[in-house]
């Protein structure tokens, strides 16, 4: 195995995604990954700093990428994918742009070498671990379970970036679901947005854009929505209930962490896996 | 990324030719008087015909196996809707009968050497499998090929054959097998070479002993084989990436009991008729003598005896089939299939000599001695392999091989209760099985070393073991035998941890501390087997207990002595065992008839490479059909055969789950109806060499492929399609026939949307360029949809609607008005599907009710307007032809003539440059043709060939004596219309002298066969009975030539279309309508007279009028390819609107290139220029005219052709404050700004001014570059201006849409209006004004301006062009620009044959097109020019003065201007000008007008011959008719 990656976790993680979080870990540990948090690490500057300072949310994430630098890493893992696009496009504009960065670390006092890669969770596994890999810790194979990926609209477009999936109709989540012995389908809505950014400010408008998706997961068959954000995670299964009245969508959707169904495929303790922690019940029977 | 465009130019990177070249230097060196012309498109077939019409030999090399190319793929074209088929239809039938082109497809351009003028190019022509000389195109084969595939021409919307042809009309008329570029797994992976794909593909169309045939071409055990072969083939299959392998060996067995049965039944099983000739049986008297009659042996002895050697096979045992019969329990392969099996070998006359021992009854040196030339040893391996083992080697502890070998003898071997194995392979699971059969259940069990996947057992075995109740005990060594008294009583185990070394060497290791004692009576080894090789008594050199052979011949150290199988390999598999008997067989035909022993022979081994899943392969999972097995219970307790086979239906179902990865089977279905016998199965590529002096590039373009652009769901939602799969699906010939349908359910689409610039203006996909042409196709496929169905309801989504060329923009408003086709200005960002009913949901922005809002509707189809991308083959071209290529992977093309490639000598024409339409793309071809008539003026006619006919045999004062041959058709005619019945009964019409019928009419013998008889029967008409005379008469009427018979006694009956065809369910009447039809032909053929051509000469002269660039580029290129011009211009100086020109969009300097082409015009000596004149009168006809001209001169002038060149103008406003406010200017007197140093902070443009009006509907196409030019240059010299262009369509077409983009980048603002709101200028005391609303803010915004700029439109002189037209008998459109013949097919030419029209005259273009259009139009002109005379008459009309009563009916009904009023005052028909379409024969009221060959009387004739029989028998019926 690689030496080890760095994980971001950022603030999600370590707050209303801990299912997302303890999923991971667990995994990783049982897939012989070695994994560690970054320590110190700061905002990444998802929410309003990007919009609101282009330099305070470059020197957010330059100070963060410094930091892994300084702990020995070549990369850092953002499984939020907020934190992934901030820090990943973050990272793209002061890999290219010497002067920013010489600009930057004197402004704020680091030493970054621009030099540290961001690496998103669902394209570290696929690839980095490996498809054989997860197939060959399945103790468990979820046969029978019909799963749609939604890949939500961050993890794939960085903007000016070389793709690291199809941006519009990736696959890599798709294949790590079958690699669990469950069946991915193919579906509308895998990239498209979920209104997340609007939880708070706009129910009426998530609410619409969360119904959509939702519909077109029942009307495939699915049993599950697969997540890697959890943005995501938390705007389609939070509100369920509301929205499936307020839209007339006949069933509830678990909406699960791929974290979370790769534990569950690999035998893991499924307490440990917070499944019961989302408002959707998600029961499969793990033959 | 689309092109760089911001860097300029230089001059060293632009061409200036044709002007700057130095052709007669050029000259004087060596020079080929042919062409090559890469690609069989359009643009290929007119660049072919340009050229070889011209003088030149061409060859026309073509990748597909037909040319065409994609736009016979095509349904319709725009703008007029012509049928994209029977346009192209005649340029392919000309092409391929053209005696000066040669057609070469399916073939792949290698390497051009040389240089401009003498070219070595070297070609590889790829093995088509069909002898392109024999094939006749009937199509037998494609009915009997059992392997469907995904029809590309298609779009994959339906299924082809592997044998096919790309479409129904392809040129050339012949099949081609598609072949995988390597084995599919089943055939690679069989050490026998069998061909699994071919028999299980004959058995998926029930072909049962077609398929047996298959197998035993290489495995004359096929019931043996296809039930205990080890089928790595399935271990292989790609089907097990799907779901799981095919069943091969149950396929296999199931046909061996499919024929056996039927034998058993006494019903036949002989197979249809074949045109497979078996190799004549010869019969040789070298005896060969081999000994052992197993797999191996027998195989030999086979093979020797089909070749016709007397073969005597020597076996040991009193029956034949070694180890199959020794080896293998009945269960697993009943003894009467392997009798039968032998006994059909032995049928071909093998003798045997059974119970003979080598060693001991004979040695191979006494078989020399004895007369046996050649002698194969194929003993096997026949003894047990001994183990050292404590207490086992008394006689008690039995063996596996001998047991076996008792048990299948239907000895029954004394066991003990409880009998143990030892032994891990297939030998001792059989041995356990057979001891479990006879010592019944729980007594036996199995012991081995290795641990249970380690088992060198097959899975299978070990299961059937199991569920036969035998307990296998992996990871156990023996120890010791545990003696009782003497007897067995039980053997020791101790646990082998490990059996291999890391080596993979056997090496076990055990755990001495782990051990068990086992009761047990018997204990029977089964560790291997080993070859008794002492019989050889040293006469053969044997190592390490087998015979050492070569492996490549298995020739042994004995000359003559050849030895396989186990001896030589080890204990192997039958199917091994076969594959030693077939390669001793040969090697013993080669030493016995002193071939080479090594030549074109391979050793066993796996192919490198596999076929591959096919792309089309889907995942519907379709289960393996199980193996019907007898009950466990019963087959456990007997020897009866487990297995029961398949039925007929399960064998049908399994294989149809072969994926036929190898595309062709090879199963020779094809080979076996071709009556032409024109399939060659191991047709190898071949490669030739040609010399041109020249090189065209029309490699044409693909498609884009929309997967790329995920979003549109392309490839998963069935309903979304491609714009090239739609027209598929709109063409008769298409997946649908015709029928509009969507591909999930076949269900009528409604609701159609069409979603433009899919791949193209898509910088995020690397085509940042416009393909030109997406716009229109959309709006005509949206119109012939409505067309075909008028509930359908078409939307168009579009960013701008680019209907730039002539006759475009009334085609789309005619869209709209007359088919409302909804056009919505909205680019969709991606695509979802309504899982419920396969809808295609687009989001849009809509205006409703005046508001701009979002809205999501459904469609039932979505088509895909897919851009137009650069053809595959042109990255090789970079290297082969050393040409180079733009950014997106065009051809990059000189400035400004981009028919020139960056390597002399070579040209390009159409989409190979660049996305274009297809006119375009044949004026560039035509212009081509003229680059390379001026490039090898010197050595045109000089490669050509001109036929020699002998002379005509003078037939008047002779009666009709009728010669009728009637085709099969291979069985496409034979099948249905008894050709025989025809035949019989023509010959019996009086006046027939001759009847015959031939198989192919058409092929290369029959037309000898026919002048034989012609000459023989003194023929005087020929009537041949077959296809249709579109594809064919000529081809017969050339026969009839070289038979000395004038060509027009020739007569066709189509009883194919209109009798086969058509009446496929009703042979009887499809014969007797065939009867009637050659009757009515005989009727016909009495009357036919002999007609004869007349020649004209030609003036070597052109008269060119107009003094433009475009009248000047003509007249050069005229000029060099060696003919005299005559230039006339009407002003004082030659220039025209280049005058005031200064450099294009892409920076090219039209000022020095004007000055150097009036230099040129000057210094050529060819040229007259005629200033200050005009044309006065015009008279004559092609290769012929005479004109007057007026005003400075007043020549008479003598010449051949015409090409009219007047020009344009830029239109004058009326609107806007032009004239009234000198800071409002046109673009044309900006560009003269721009070049004296114009300087503006804000300029406002106006596009579209006097262009798309009521006025003047047509766009005039060049405004939207000009203002993109011009703003970008105002933004280089100031680039702080503010520059707004207020627009309606974008119009920026190919590689400008770069500039378009550059323009935006550069902060240039585009503000579109609506096509109803033009903007308001108004002075102001502090400037000027403009008001406009902008469709995007949705409001009206106020901009203020130092200059506005208007892009005026171009207007012809209306009044001018009238004139001239008048005079020359051509035709102006309504806008008032002149037009040509054809908008698609001949864009330079007029009906009127000898006159062409090129640049502005003809419609707005930009610079460099008027140019090429130029050169187009000096091409044309040459293929008239070049020619020492023309052939008149023919199929003319004639009038007959008698009944003419000068009505002038004829003349105005004539569109080529043929009748004309004499000086008797009677009609009469110019000859010369006649294309012999019967126009004014079926209009003249007085019957006055006859078209040969369809006279009145020859029309009535074949009516009333074809209606009542009795007038074909009275002649004097029909003659008195005359």
């Amino acid at each position: 195995m690689s030496p080890g990656i760095c994980l971001f976790p950022g603030c999600t993680l370590e707050g209303s995604a801990g299912a997302f979080q303890d999923s991971l870990v667990r995994v990783f540990q049982a897939l012989g990954v070695s994994c560690e948090t970054l320590r110190d690490w700061s905002c990444c500057g998802a929410t309003s700093a990007h919009a609101v300072d282009h330099d305070l949310y470059l020197a957010l994430n330059l100070r963060n990428l410094a930091k892994a630098q300084e702990q020995g890493f070549n990369e850092v893992l953002a499984p939020c994918a907020a934190c992934y696009h901030r820090l990943a496009s973050a990272q793209l504009e002061l890999g290219k742009d010497a002067a920013l960065l010489t600009r930057l670390n004197a402004e704020t006092g680091l030493g970054y070498n621009g030099q540290v890669a961001v690496r998103n969770i669902v394209d570290f596994l696929a690839r980095d671990v490996g498809l054989d890999a997860i197939a060959a810790k399945v103790a468990s194979p979820l046969t029978g379970l019909k799963a749609v990926c939604y890949y939500g609209c961050l993890n794939t477009r960085i903007p000016h970036s070389e793709p690291v999936d199809d941006r519009e109709y990736p696959m890599a989540m798709d294949r790590i679901v079958e690699a669990l012995g469950a069946r991915a389908l193919d579906w509308s809505y895998k990239t498209e947005c979920c209104g997340a950014g609007l939880f708070i400010t706009n129910e009426a408008v998530c609410a619409r854009l969360v119904s959509r998706i939702l519909k077109d997961a029942i009307a495939r068959g699915a049993d599950c929505i697969v997540v890697a954000c959890p943005m995501c995670q938390n705007n389609l299964d939070t509100k369920q209930d509301t929205i499936r009245a307020a839209h007339n969508l006949p069933r509830p959707m678990p909406v699960v962490f791929v974290t979370q169904l790769m534990g569950l495929a690999f035998g893991l303790d499924e307490s440990a896996l917070k499944l019961a922690h989302s408002f959707v019940p998600f029961e499969f029977a793990v033959k | 990324m689309g092109t760089v465009p911001s860097e300029r130019p230089t001059g060293s990177e632009t061409g200036l030719s044709p002007f700057l070249r130095d052709v007669n230097m050029e000259n004087s060196r060596k020079k080929v008087g042919a062409v090559l012309v890469v690609g069989g498109g359009i643009a290929g077939m007119q660049a072919a015909l340009d050229c070889a019409n011209s003088g030149f030999k061409v060859y026309l090399l073509e990748q597909q196996p037909a040319i065409g190319g994609n736009m016979a793929r095509l349904d319709k074209t725009f703008p007029t809707n012509d049928c994209a088929m029977c346009m192209i239809s005649p340029k392919l039938v000309e092409t391929g009968r053209h005696l000066n082109i040669e057609i070469i497809t399916y073939a792949d351009l290698r390497r051009i050497e040389g240089e401009a003028g003498d070219f070595a190019v070297t070609i590889n022509k790829r093995a088509r499998f069909v002898d392109e000389e024999k094939c006749n195109g009937c199509g037998d084969c494609e009915q009997v090929c059992p392997v469907s595939i995904k029809d590309t021409f298609n779009g994959e919307l339906s299924e082809r054959k592997a044998i096919y042809r790309l479409y129904p009309q392809a040129i050339p008329n012949v099949f081609t097998i598609d072949k995988n570029y390597a084995p599919p797994p089943c055939r690679g992976t069989c050490p026998a070479g069998v061909n699994a794909q071919g028999y299980v593909a004959l058995i998926s169309k029930r072909k049962f002993l077609e398929a047996l045939d298959v197998v035993r071409e290489r495995m004359p055990f096929a019931g043996a084989c296809g039930r205990v072969c080890h089928h790595p083939c399935e271990t292989e299959c790609n089907r097990a990436k799907l779901d799981a392998a095919v069943s091969v060996r149950n396929l296999k067995r199931f046909v061996a009991d499919y024929e056996w049965d039927l034998i058993r039944r006494g019903e036949s099983v002989e197979r249809p008729p074949s045109e497979i000739v078996p190799p004549e049986k010869q019969s040789y008297t070298e005896k060969v003598a081999v000994v052992g009659g197993g797999p191996a042996g027998l195989t030999c002895a086979y093979d020797l005896a089909k070749l016709g050697y007397p073969v005597t096979v020597f076996d040991a045992n009193a029956e034949l089939g070694g180890m199959m019969r020794t080896g293998i329990p009945a269960y697993r392969l009943p003894r009467e299939v392997l009798d039968h099996e032998i006994r059909l070998m032995l049928d071909e006359g093998i003798s045997v000599q059974t119970g003979k021992v080598l060693g001991k009854d004979f040695t191979v040196v006494q078989l020399k001695a004895q007369g046996y030339e050649s002698v194969f040893v194929a003993t096997g391996a026949q003894l047990a392999k001994k183990i050292p083992l404590e207490g086992g080697d008394a006689a008690d502890v039995l063996y596996g091989v001998p047991f076996l070998r008792e048990v299948n003898a239907g000895g029954k071997p004394s066991l003990g209760s409880r009998v143990v194995v030892i032994g891990g392979g297939n030998v001792a699971t059989d041995v356990a099985r057979c001891a479990r059969r006879i010592v019944g259940e729980g007594a036996v069990s199995l012991w081995c070393l290795e641990s249970r996947p380690e088992m060198p057992a097959h899975d299978w075995e070990i299961r059937e073991a199991e569920e036969e109740g035998i307990d296998i005990h992996p990871s156990w060594g023996p120890a010791r035998v545990v003696r009782d008294n003497g007897k067995v009583a039980g053997i020791e185990f101790v646990r082998c941890t490990s059996v291999f070394d890391e080596d993979k060497r056997f090496n076990p290791v055990f755990d001495t501390a782990e051990k068990q004692t086992v009761k047990a009576d018997t204990v029977i080894l089964a560790v291997g087997q080993v070859c008794d090789l002492s019989f050889l008594e040293g006469q053969v050199q044997t190592n390490r207990g087998l015979i050492e052979v070569d492996r490549l011949t298995l020739e042994t150290s004995l000359p003559g002595v050849f030895a396989g199988g186990d001896n030589v390999l080890g204990p192997a598999s039958l199917v091994e065992a076969v594959e030693q008997g077939h390669r001793a067989a040969e090697s013993i035909h080669r030493c016995l008839r002193g071939l080479a022993m090594r030549e074109d022979r391979e050793p066993v081994a796996r192919p490198k490479e596999f076929a591959d899943i096919p792309s089309w392969a889907g995942c519907a999972c379709v289960a393996r059909n199980p193996m019907p097995t007898a009950d466990l219970a019963e087959r456990a307790t007997s020897f009866t055969e487990i297995d029961s086979g398949y039925t007929e239906e399960m064998a049908v179902a399994e294989a149809l789950r072969c994926l036929n990865c190898g595309v062709c089977s090879v199963c020779r279905e094809c080979v076996r109806v071709c009556k032409a016998r024109a399939i060659d199965h191991h047709m190898k590529d071949a490669t030739r060499h040609v010399k041109v002096g020249a090189i065209i590039l029309t490699n044409g373009y693909d498609v884009f492929d929309a997967r790329r652009k995920s979003e549109y769901g392309f490839g998963r939602y069935p309903n979304v399609v491609t714009s090239m799969q739609f027209e598929r699906i709109l063409s008769a010939s298409g997946p649908y026939e015709g029928h509009v349908r969507r591909p999930s359910d076949g269900r009528v689409p409604k609701r159609i949307a069409w979603i433009q610039c899919v791949g193209s203006r898509d910088v995020t996909v690397g085509n940042g360029y416009c393909s030109s042409v997406c716009c229109m196709y959309a709006t005509k496929e949206a119109v012939i949809a409505k067309e075909h169905d008028q509930n359908i309801e078409p939307t168009i989504f579009f960013i701008d609607i680019r209907a730039f060329g002539k006759g475009f923009e009334a085609f789309y408003n005619r869209a709209k008005e007359n088919y409302g086709v909804r056009y919505v200005r909205s680019q969709i960002s991606s695509l979802k599907e309504n899982p419920e009913n396969g809808n295609i949901i687009v989001r849009y922005v809509n205006e409703t009710n005046g508001r701009k809002q979002v809205v999501e509707e459904e469609f039932d189809l979505v088509v895909l307007s897919v851009g137009l991308v650069a053809h595959h083959s042109i990255k090789d071209l970079v290297d082969i032809a050393g040409i180079t290529c733009n950014t997106s992977g065009f051809v990059q093309g000189k400035l400004p003539l981009p028919l020139e490639s960056n390597r002399e000598g070579i040209f390009l024409s159409g989409a190979v440059s660049g996305p274009k339409d297809i006119p375009e793309t044949v004026m560039e071809s035509s212009a081509a043709a003229a680059l390379c008539g001026e490039l090898l003026s010197a050595a045109r006619g000089t490669e050509v060939r001109v036929k020699e006919y002998p002379v005509e045999r003078d037939v008047t004062g002779e009666a009709p004596r009728v010669g009728v041959f009637v085709c099969h058709c291979g069985t496409n005619i034979a099948s249905v219309v008894d050709v025989a019945a025809v035949s019989d009964y023509v010959a019996s019409i009086p006046g027939v002298v001759y009847a015959e019928h031939t198989v192919y009419t058409c092929s290369q013998d029959t037309q000898e066969r026919i002048k034989e008889v012609i000459r023989d029967k003194k023929l005087n008409r020929v009537i041949v009975a077959s296809c249709t005379p579109r594809t064919h008469e000529s081809l017969f009427q050339e026969t009839l030539r070289e038979a000395g018979l004038n060509k027009f006694l020739f007569e066709m009956a189509d009883i194919r279309e209109q009798c086969s065809w058509v009446h496929q369910r009703e042979p009887g009447s499809a014969t007797e309508k065939a009867k009637a039809l050659v009757r009515g032909s005989v009727g016909k053929s009495k009357l036919l007279e002999p007609l004869q051509f007349r020649r004209v000469g030609v003036t070597k002269a052109a008269l060119v009028v107009g003094g433009g660039i475009a009248g000047m580029t003509a007249s050069l290129s005229l000029a060099r390819q060696g003919f005299d011009v005559h230039l006339v211009e009407r002003e004082s100086e030659l220039g025209g609107n280049l005058r005031r020109l200064h450099e294009s969009l892409e920076g090219y300097d039209w000022r020095r290139h004007l000055e150097t082409a009036i230099d040129a015009v000057a210094s050529e000596e060819r040229i007259i220029v005629h200033l200050g004149s005009e044309i006065d009168e015009v008279s004559g006809f092609v290769g012929n005219f005479a004109t007057r001209l007026k005003g400075a001169s007043n020549a008479e002038i003598k010449h051949g052709v015409i090409l009219i060149a007047t020009g344009a103008d830029e239109f004058q406003p009326d609107k806007f404050l032009f004239g009234v406010d000198d800071r409002v200017l046109t673009q044309r007197s900006l560009d003269e700004k721009l070049a004296d140093g114009f300087r503006a902070d804000t300029v406002v443009m106006i596009q579209c001014v006097g262009s798309r009006d009521a006025e003047r509907p047509y766009c005039s196409r060049v405004c939207c570059g000009t203002a993109v030019k011009n703003a970008l240059a105002i933004k280089r010299k100031n680039p702080g201006a503010k520059v707004y262009i207020l627009y309606r369509d974008i119009r920026t077409y190919q590689f400008k849409e770069d500039y378009y983009r550059e323009a935006r980048d550069k902060g240039v603002m585009f503000i579109h209006f609506p096509d109803d709101a033009y903007p308001e200028v108004t002075s102001t005391g502090k400037g000027l004004r403009v008001a406009v609303r902008d469709t995007v803010l949705d409001e009206t915004i106020e901009l203020s301006a130092d200059y506005i700029v208007l892009s005026a439109a171009v207007v012809p002189d209306k009044a001018n062009n009238r004139r001239l037209a008048e005079l020359m008998k051509v035709s102006v459109n309504e806008d008032g620009f002149f037009m040509e013949a054809h908008v698609k097919l001949r864009p330079v030419d007029f009906a009127n044959e000898g006159i062409f029209v090129c640049g502005l005259a003809h419609s707005p273009k930009y610079t460099e097109e008027n140019i090429v259009q130029a050169l187009a139009a000096a091409g044309r002109a040459a293929c008239i020019l070049s020619k020492p005379s023309l052939e008149v008459g023919g199929v003319v009309s004639h009038v007959d003065p008698d009944k003419c009563a000068t009505c002038l009916t004829c003349v105005r009904e004539c569109v080529y201007n043929a009748p004309f009023v004499n000086a008797d005052g009677k009609a009469e028909i110019e000859e010369a000008k006649c294309q012999g379409c019967g126009n004014c024969a079926a209009a003249c009221p007085a019957k006055a007008i006859q078209l040969r060959t369809f006279t009145d009387a020859q029309e009535r004739a074949l009516f009333r011959s074809i209606l009542h029989e009795e007038e074909t028998r009275s002649d004097h019926m029909v003659l008195a008719d005359r």
